[in-house]
Order: C-alpha cells, then structure tokens, then sequence
C-alpha cells in the first residue's frame, strides 16, 4: 500500500469509523459540556484539533528519541501528560492573547483539555499502533477534526433542541444525552468503510 | 542500581523544566495587560463566589465592573464599606445600596398549621410537596424540611417549629434558599423592610381560613390602612412597594391574622426640636394622622401617642426642625 493510501485510511479512520467521541467515548466532558453554541463548539473544536495534532508529534518524538531508547517504556503516561499540560498552557495563552471573547466562553473547559482522554487516547493509540511520525500527525490531526465535526454537530443540534417543545421530564442534560446516543449509533454506519 | 530511579526521575524532571522554560518565554512573549483595578475591586468583594450578582464568581464580578460598567451594587454579599472602597476605586458614587435578607413567608408553625394527612415520606420538601401539594392543608405552606437550609452556604436558615427560619445576621442575600424552596415562598427583601408580609397564600379568605390560622385572608385592610398607597392587594394577596413605604407600620396593626410582620426596632416618632421650628405649619399639613398641632408662627408640637413615624413631617421641614427617634 502507498504510503498516501495509507495516510488517507487513517485519516478516515480516526476522522469517521472510529471517530474519538462516537466509537470511543473519549472527549464526552467537553463534548457534552460545551456543545451549547456553534460558535464556542468551534473554538473548543479548533483547539482540541491543535492540542491533539501536536500533542501526537511531541508525543511520538518523546517516546521514539527519548523513553523507548532508555527502557522507560512505562513513564509513558505520565510523560505524555506533561506534554499535554504544556501544550495546553501554550494554547490557552495564544487563545488568551488573540481571541479573549473565544478564551471567556471556552471558560474552564479549556484547562480541563489537558485531562481530556482524547488527547491522551491517541498518544497512546498511536504508540501503541507502530505509527510512525506522519501516521501519528495523520492520526492526531483527523482525530481533532472528528471531535471537531463531532461537537458542532452536537451543537447544532442542541440549538434546534432550546426551541423544541420537549416533555418536561426530558429537557436539558437528559435530552442531550438522548442526542448523543442517537448521534452516535448514527456514526455506526460508518463502521463498514475500513475493514 | 541507582541508575534505574534517578535516569527516570531524571528525564522527567528535564522534560519538566525544558516545558516549564518554554512556557515561562511564551507568557512573556503572550504577555497580556489586564487593568490593574480588576484585581483591586476583586479584593473588596467578598470572595464567596455565591454567583447571586448574575456573573460568574466574584472574579467575573470585578472584571465586569471594571470594563463594561456593571453596576457597583450587584454584590449582594458585601457590606456597604467594600461597595464605599469600589466606588473610590471606579471614581463614581456606590449608588443606592440596599442589603437583602432572605425571607420566609409562612408562619404555618405547629399551632397555626391545619394538617390534611400524616406525610411519612421521604423528609424534603420537594417529596412532600408533590405528594397531594404537600400533608399541610395550606399549598403556600412551608414544609418544614428544610431543603432550603440545605443549600445555604452559611448555615442561616433552620427549621424550628415546621417552619424554616432565616437568621439575618448570618444570611448573605445569596438566594440560593428562594430558588430551591418547592413552594416559591422564600423572598429576598430589603434588610431595612420595617414591615414583611408572612405568607405567599394566593387562596381566597375562606380557604386560608380553613388551612392555617396565621394566613392573610385578603381582607385588604393593610391596603386601606396604608395612607402612602405602598400596599396593593393582588391576586389575594397584599404586595409592598418598599419605595414607597414610610415604615409607619398602619398595615401591620390593622391586620387582623396579624400576619403582618413589623420591625419593633424601626418604630420612631416624630420630635420637632423648638429652636429650630419657625412655625411655618408644613408639618402639620404633611401629617395624615393629626397627630402634630400648634399655631403659625408659633411652636408645633408632636401627639406621641397619635405619630406613627411615618416622616413626611421631616421631609416637608424646611428648616431641618424635625428629627425622627427610634422608640
């Protein structure tokens, strides 16, 4: 296999099929939390899709130059989560510095990214998977995309939701959670593309 | 040996400081100038983060008074010398304050309550009320479970008697109490109030009469004895207008259920003070209860047992003759 063909199956995979938030459950504390408007969704989205995409390269470069060498295989969690934290850090300060509007309405979900499992999720898939570093960028960047299609949709969903006549019991969180499930057996249907 | 605890130790460490050196240059590279007044103003207000200002926590508070101009006197929770020090700091006036209280509008106590069943469910408030609106034959009536002492941040309210009871010295005016209370009978009023209503019935006389004996039948005597028109009656049930309310406290000593709760505290007469007085008579004029006489151009003099302290006297002096003095 070409190594585009290649790059482009991943793509889809990580992006689609096993989309982080609909096949894995990875991402639901951001995903559920600021999914009320398409903008901040965007936003959140957008810096998740940053986070992940380099949080993958520096990862990988971490675990191939520096812990797999030495043996330190099993620093991996905790090594990768320094990384993610100051990645996050990095980000929260450019975000804080261009867009404040953006920074006030991401609010605390911003620093949660750093715990968010996405993130690590695909450190460690990648890992875990023999990517090499494009593979692992591939992986990274179209995992972020897929929470971010993931979440605007939700968002989109949820701002139909506000105008919706809804029984009583089932308004707010609970019909959310509906959403969500039923968005996430939808994703099912594209679990036949990549065998 | 030692290698394999100090090579992990130290590449993570390394790892550590080469982000943390990176950041630290990326935040003076970031940096951003935030007014210096928003960490000043965040000092006065209280820090109790109760959110009952409408922003988020008492760090969004100083932000929006500092850049979009929200009013000073959003903080419920500080006391009028933080609110002082804020306005001094924004360079403007702190703007009419006036302290809330919280306050429960019920007095279904175990001698006033009229009981429809014996509830043994679960002991809160939501539970009981949505059990055939609540075992108290009263809709309006506290419960008596105490959910709203539950969620008060600084222990002010408990349940005595099967009715909650608010201690104004401990509440902050967060008003956690009133949106959680089942029943809608918790009010966050003026601290200052010289006379509260105590119950949030909005039945007609004769089921309050059946339901409690404490509660207001909506005779609407309180609305004829008030001669400052503060007090309407609607939908079965008297409402204050605070701004227009004197404190001369007629509506409380009219009200026959005596449901009507005044400040003993508050109680003040009018004393005109002789060598200020020219003897113009505007004060007699201003008086609704002929409690003040005298002749023009000579001295007025104050009926204590007919001045209620309402102090339209004081107002109307032109010479500043008239003081009012607690009882």
């Amino acid at each position: 296999m070409s190594t585009f063909a290649n790059l482009t199956l991943i793509a889809i995979s990580s992006m689609l099929v096993n989309n982080f938030v609909m096949a894995k459950f990875m991402g639901c504390c951001p995903f559920l939390g600021v999914s009320g408007k398409i903008k901040t969704a965007t936003g959140m989205g957008v810096a998740v899709t940053f986070v992940m995409a380099m949080a993958s390269v520096f990862t990988w470069m971490v675990q191939t130059w520096l812990l797999a060498p030495l043996g330190l295989d099993y620093l991996r969690t905790i090594a990768f989560i320094l990384v993610i934290a100051a990645l996050v850090q990095f980000v929260e300060m450019i975000i804080q510095k261009f867009s404040p509007a953006l920074y006030d309405s991401l609010g605390v979900y911003l620093p949660l990214i750093t715990t968010n499992c996405a993130v690590l999720g695909v450190a460690i898939l990648n890992i875990e998977n023999n990517y090499t570093l494009l593979q692992s960028l591939t992986n990274g960047l179209f995992g972020g995309l897929g929470f971010l299609l993931a979440i605007v949709l939700m968002a989109g969903i949820r701002e139909r939701l506000e105008n919706a006549n809804i029984p009583q019991a089932l308004r707010g969180f609970p019909i959310t959670l509906i959403a969500a499930g039923l968005m996430a057996i939808a994703f099912l249907g594209f679990s036949g593309m990549i065998k | 040996m030692l290698e394999s605890f100090l090579i992990p130790a130290a590449i993570i460490g390394g790892l550590g400081l080469v982000f943390g050196v990176l950041l630290a240059v990326a935040s003076r590279f970031f940096s951003i100038q935030g007014d210096p007044r928003i960490d000043q103003v965040r000092e006065c207000l209280p820090g109790a983060n109760c959110g009952s200002c409408g922003f988020p926590g008492c760090d969004g508070l100083a932000k929006a008074i500092v850049e979009s101009g929200a009013p000073i006197n959003s903080c419920t929770v500080a006391n009028a010398d933080a609110l002082k020090k804020i306005a001094s700091l924004m360079g403007t006036d702190a703007g009419e304050f006036k302290q809330l209280v919280a306050v429960v509008a019920c007095r279904s106590n175990e001698q006033n309550m009229h009981v429809k069943y014996n509830y043994q469910g679960i002991e809160d408030c939501a539970a009981a009320a949505a059990v055939c609106e609540g075992y108290k034959a009263c809709p309006f009536s506290c419960l008596g479970f105490g959910n709203c002492a539950k969620v008060c941040p600084t222990g002010a309210i408990s349940v005595r008697d099967n009715v909650a009871f608010v201690d104004e010295d401990k509440c902050i005016a967060c008003g956690k109490c009133a949106s959680v209370c089942p029943r809608g009978i918790i009010a966050m009023l003026p601290k200052d109030a010289p006379v509260v209503i105590q119950c949030r019935s909005h039945s007609r006389g004769k089921e309050v009469r059946e339901s409690c004996e404490a509660g207001c039948i909506s005779c609407g005597l309180c609305e004829k004895a008030c001669k400052f028109d503060a007090i309407k009656v609607v939908n079965n049930l008297p409402v204050i207008d605070y701004d227009k309310c004197h404190g001369c406290m007629q509506c409380a000593q009219k009200c026959p259920r005596k449901c009507i709760w005044l400040d003993t505290a508050m109680v003040k007469k009018a004393f005109i003070n002789d060598s200020k007085c020219v003897g113009c008579g505007r004060c007699k004029t201003a008086c609704q209860f002929d409690a003040i006489s005298g002749e023009i151009r000579q001295s007025f003099s104050v009926d204590p047992a007919k001045c209620v302290g309402c102090g339209e006297c004081a107002e109307k002096c032109a010479k500043d003759a008239i003081t009012l003095i607690r009882q």
